[in-house]
C-alpha cells in the first residue's frame, strides 16, 4: 500500500530536506505533495487524498496551529493524522499542538530516522484503519 | 543565565544543528575573522516571554558547503537562491534550538527569517560568537529586547 504525504512549511530548503529523508526512509510513498503554509495546505487536502500531513508551526498567513484547528474541525479531514515538525522543544508547545489534534511530534533539528520511525508509527495507524474498511 | 553558560547555550545550539543537518562539526569558538571576503547572512526577530533577535552569518563558500549537505547535492550544483533558503531555516532551527535551552517552560514565536549580504549583526548589546566549523568559520549573535 502506497501513501500520500503532504508536506507543510514555508522553507523551501526544509520541505526539501523532509522530501528526501521521506524517500530514503524506504516508506511506500505514491505521491509527495508540499504547501508553504496551511491555506494552501488546506486547499491542497480538499483537493486531492493525503494520508498523513506534516507541518512546521510558525508560518505566514496561516501557521501550523490554525491549520491543525481546521483539519480537526473539518469532518471530511478530522481522521487524518498530522505530524508536527517544529524547532520548539518545549513541554508547553508540544501539550498544546497535541491538544489541538496532533498524532506525533518531532523537533528540528532531527534525525532521519527519528522522521521515519514517527512516520512509519503513523503510517502503520493508517493501513490498520484502512484494514477495517 | 551566565554570559559564558550563555555563549555556550549558543554554540551547543548550533552543534546539534549543523552536525544532524549538514554533518558539519563545530571545533570551538574562533577569532573575529577577517573581513576579506563575501560573507551571507541571515536574521529573525522572536516573540514571547523573552523578544530579541538572532542571526547568523558566514563566507559564502562556507555557505555553499553548508547548503549542499543540508540538501544533499554534490559539487557545484548549488544555486545562490538554495544558499539563501538554507541558511534562513538554519537560522530558524539554531534560534529555536537555544531558546528551548534558554526557557524549557516559555513558547515563542519565530519571525520568518531575512537572508542579507551584508553585514548583519546585531546591536552593540548583542552576544556575538565566532565559530570554527570544520569547514570554514560561522558567526551567530543573539540579543534581547530592552
Amino acid at each position: 500500500m502506497a501513501f500520500n504525504v503532504l508536506i507543510v512549511d514555508d522553507s523551501p530548503a526544509m520541505r526539501k530536506l523532509i522530501r528526501r529523508v521521506l524517500m530514503l526512509s524506504g516508506l511506500e510513498l505514491s505521491q509527495c505533495l508540499d504547501a508553504g503554509n496551511g491555506q494552501e495546505a488546506l486547499e491542497l487536502l480538499r483537493a486531492h487524498w493525503v494520508d498523513i500531513v506534516l507541518t512546521d508551526i510558525n508560518m505566514p498567513v496561516m501557521n501550523g496551529e490554525q491549520l491543525l484547528k481546521e483539519i480537526s474541525s473539518d469532518a471530511l479531514l478530522e481522521t487524518i493524522p498530522v505530524l508536527v515538525i517544529s524547532t520548539d522543544r518545549t513541554e508547553a508547545r508540544l501539550q498544546r499542538m497535541m491538544a489541538l489534534g496532533a498524532r506525533d511530534y518531532v523537533t528540528k533539528p532531527f534525525l532521519p530516522e527519528t522522521l521515519g520511525y514517527a512516520m512509519e508509527r503513523l503510517l502503520a495507524g493508517v493501513r490498520r484503519a484502512d484494514d477495517r474498511i | 543565565m551566565q554570559t559564558i553558560e550563555f555563549k555556550q547555550s549558543l554554540m551547543e545550539a548550533a552543534a546539534e544543528v549543523l552536525e544532524s543537518m549538514c554533518f558539519l562539526s563545530v571545533l570551538g569558538e574562533a577569532a573575529e575573522p577577517a573581513v576579506d571576503e563575501e560573507w551571507i547572512g541571515s536574521r529573525l526577530q522572536f516573540l514571547g516571554e523573552n523578544a530579541g533577535s538572532f542571526g547568523m552569518r558566514l563566507p559564502v563558500s562556507t555557505a555553499e558547503i553548508v547548503a549542499g549537505n543540508f540538501l544533499g547535492h554534490s559539487g557545484g550544483e548549488i544555486t545562490s537562491a538554495q544558499v539563501e533558503e538554507v541558511i534562513c531555516e538554519l537560522s530558524n532551527m539554531i534560534c529555536g534550538s537555544f531558546l528551548s535551552r534558554f526557557r524549557k517552560d516559555a513558547i515563542f514565536d519565530l519571525a520568518h527569517p531575512v537572508c542579507s549580504r551584508e553585514r548583519c549583526g546585531g546591536s552593540s548589546g548583542a552576544t556575538v560568537q565566532t565559530l570554527e566549523l570544520d569547514e570554514g568559520l560561522m558567526q551567530i549573535w543573539l540579543e534581547f529586547n530592552p
